[in-house]
């Protein structure tokens, strides 16, 4: 491949061998916040993918090393991404761009009451709901089987906490994640967060999987 | 403007990339904006960076080196667009170049005209940033 002078197109093209670059235009381009939104959310379903691809190597990794990986990609696609920085309190994942703040937050998940916790840490500890960070994610980290149930009694929990103007919709890119709104407390303006499962089950049944378990045990 | 020194960019790249080749590209490309003349990088392509690194890399390694160094992280690079028409360069901001990929269609900045098939006709470079031209 002759890579002189590359189209807008070429660019495109290379997407299926390189991931991310073909946003690459759009994101350094990008001044309006609800596109650099958008793009975040397709950069950071595309991490998600490839760590989902090894969830044998992940089963004994804690909260902060997988965040830390999803932080290292990010930074690698030129966000300026950090972890543990110090805005409210210790944001598990903070993206900045310019004046556009996107705060995220993770949890491997053990039960509602402590996604509950992520959820209370990012709307009324790190986040001020202001025009230039009206958007958050909770990263779910799921090691349990069946993903989707647990979304989905998530989705109930939250349901059951009567928020203000509380309301959820489907992710139109992935299923498996939702985005919910609510008033901010702080602003008193919506806040919308992304609920972003990671899938890490790994219970192989076949007879090799069988075999390294029986070793285990 | 944010002004840190050759050293801290070069620690970030390593951390960023540890031992992948993208650490040495990244560092060539990072010498020769500060070794160069910027009145002479006002117009940098994927080729000009292509000689820069050598052939010890592959294009994969490159381009993900070079939209690194175009992000906010270390934000070396400006990237730009251009449209080239018969010949002819046209310089695209970025918010015209964002509308267009939104909406699927480019005015041409002279004739006003929709150009077909715009994202065959431009095309991106670069300049060294403001980062750059601060150091340290």
């Amino acid at each position: 491949m002759d890579i002189e002078n590359l189209s807008l197109r070429e660019l495109q093209n290379l997407e299926q061998y390189i991931p991310g670059l073909g946003r690459f235009p759009s994101r350094f381009a990008v001044t309006n916040y609800n596109k650099f939104i958008e793009i975040l959310y397709d950069d950071i379903d595309d991490i998600i993918y490839q760590i989902q691809e090894n969830p044998e190597l992940r089963q004994n990794d804690s909260e902060d090393r997988l965040t830390i990986d999803i932080r290292d990609q990010l930074r690698r696609l030129g966000y300026d991404a950090s972890h543990d920085t110090k805005f409210g309190g210790h944001a598990d994942l903070l993206v900045k761009k310019g004046n556009f703040t996107w705060i995220g937050e993770a949890k491997i998940h053990s039960s509602y009451s402590y996604l509950w916790e992520g959820f209370l840490q990012l709307t009324t500890r790190y986040s001020t709901g202001d025009f230039n960070q009206r958007d958050g994610g909770i990263f779910i980290y799921i090691r349990q089987k069946n993903v989707s149930a647990i979304i989905e009694k998530w989705k109930n929990h939250l349901l059951s906490k009567e928020l203000s103007d509380f309301n959820s919709e489907a992710c139109e890119n992935r299923e498996l994640s939702f985005f919910s709104t609510h008033k901010h407390e702080a602003s008193g303006q919506d806040f919308r967060i992304k609920h972003i499962p990671v899938i890490l089950y790994f219970q192989p049944q076949d007879k090799s999987g069988r075999g390294k378990s029986n070793k285990k045990a | 403007m944010i002004v840190i020194s050759k050293q801290q960019i070069v620690e970030q790249i390593h951390q960023d990339w540890l031992q992948q080749p993208q650490s040495q590209i990244c560092i060539a490309i990072f010498d020769y904006l500060i070794c160069s003349n910027f009145q002479n990088l006002s117009h940098i392509t994927y080729g000009s960076l292509r000689k820069v690194v050598g052939k010890s890399y592959d294009n994969r390694d490159l381009l993900t080196a070079v939209q690194y160094l175009c992000g906010d992280r270390t934000h070396l690079l400006e990237a730009k667009f251009e449209l080239i028409d018969n010949d002819n360069y046209f310089e695209i901001s970025d918010d015209e170049m964002t509308e267009a990929r939104e909406t699927g269609q480019l005015l041409h900045p002279e004739t006003g005209k929709l150009i077909r098939n715009f994202e065959d006709k431009v095309f991106i470079y670069f300049q060294p940033s403001s980062v750059v031209k601060n150091l340290a």
